[in-house]
């Protein structure tokens, strides 16, 4: 987007310079207000920052901030206005399509809550023995595929891949669940190992994904 | 994105392809994975007493960049002592296979492999060595 959206005070509104009693809209001249770049997707849609959210609260935000801001309703308002609606809109896009995956939002939620500027990032490296168990497991696959056919491979990486996910849910509400004040060294073992979770679920994913392409009937065999 | 004639060939071509058995005292393993791109990664080195490395071996799953980094990277340690193999950059191997920089995190998944699988044998010979003394 090429628009900036900086503005002199935030609080104030951009058009009429009235002060902002919320922050979507004026209430003294009915102009929207843009989102800043730098406001988080929970923040967007209204949601406080936590794991575990009300999909259908979600969903009821999205669509009230849809009908807010979507370009089909500033169509007969000037150029700065049909510019934040665009660009407000597009944030909304963005963020509801992140917060509506729980595993997107997720890793969203690590990357918002982490500690910043450190190399290392969110970088949760897993362990040698886990790594060997998802190769093996990615031979055992193809082999089964290979030998009796792709629906067998398939069904037991299904199987494998909502166990990972139910622990990877498990995790979030683990660490939703976590009061504030404590120990910070507890705090970060639960945020490393809901990302080692995460990177799990991501390995098997991609094996899916190769499994696949790999067994797309390539050639007309007939048996 | 075009690989390069090197990769292209490492990759229909895979060298030291295969696996050693991973208990053997002998035998260091190196497992390393990219989440980002879901490849893993493992190399196997099989180390003399003088500390040179005698024959190595991996398998990898990902793309082809992954695929010829740890191709060339087996080739490379094969008859180097454990410190020469160790000196093994990354970025070596980005030039010798002409990797673009998307595909940087591929070399320098091999150069934790090696490192990986040099640390693994090392343990296991000093555990050895603590056993019997």
């Amino acid at each position: 987007m090429a628009h900036s959206f900086a503005r002199v005070d935030p609080s104030l509104c951009w058009n009429c310079r009235e002060s902002l009693s919320e922050s979507d809209l004026c209430t003294s001249c009915v102009k929207i207000q843009p989102i800043g770049h730098e406001t988080d997707f929970f923040s967007i849609l209204g949601l406080p920052v936590r794991l575990t959210i009300d999909l259908s609260e979600l969903t009821e935000r999205f669509h009230a901030k849809s009908r807010l801001f979507h370009p089909d309703y500033h169509r007969l308002e000037d150029g700065k206005e049909q510019d934040i609606s665009l660009n407000n809109a597009a944030l909304v896009n963005q963020a509801f399509k992140t917060l509506r995956d729980p595993f997107e939002r997720a890793l969203y939620y690590l990357d918002l809550t982490g500690p910043h500027h450190s190399p290392q990032g969110q970088k949760t490296a897993l362990p040698p023995d886990l790594l060997m168990e998802i190769m093996e497991l990615k031979e055992s696959l193809e082999e089964q595929a290979e030998s009796e056919g792709a629906a067998g491979a398939f069904q037991r990486l299904s199987g494998k891949i909502r166990e990972a996910e139910a622990a990877v849910l498990e995790k979030m509400a683990e660490l939703d669940g976590i009061p504030e004040g404590t120990d910070r060294a507890l705090l970060l073992s639960f945020r490393a190992s809901l990302g080692r979770g995460l990177e799990y679920r991501k390995y098997l994913k991609s094996i899916e994904r190769d499994l696949k392409t790999r067994t797309t009937p390539a050639r007309g065999q007939t048996v | 994105m075009a690989y390069s004639d090197k990769v292209i060939d490492h990759y229909n071509n895979p060298r030291n392809m295969g696996s050693f058995e991973k208990t053997e005292d002998n035998v260091g393993t190196g497992i390393v994975g990219a989440p980002e791109c879901g490849d893993v990664m493992k190399l196997q080195l099989k180390i003399n007493d003088a500390g040179v490395i005698e024959e190595a071996k991996f398998k990898t799953f990902g793309c082809g960049s992954a695929i010829a980094s740890s191709s060339l990277a087996t080739e490379w340690v094969k008859g180097k002592t454990i410190e020469e193999a160790l000196q093994i950059k990354n970025t070596d191997i980005v030039q010798e296979l002409n990797l673009p920089p998307v595909k940087i995190h591929c070399s320098v998944l091999a150069e934790d492999a090696i490192k990986g699988a040099i640390n693994d044998y090392k343990t296991k010979k000093g555990q050895k060595e603590n056993v019997q003394a």
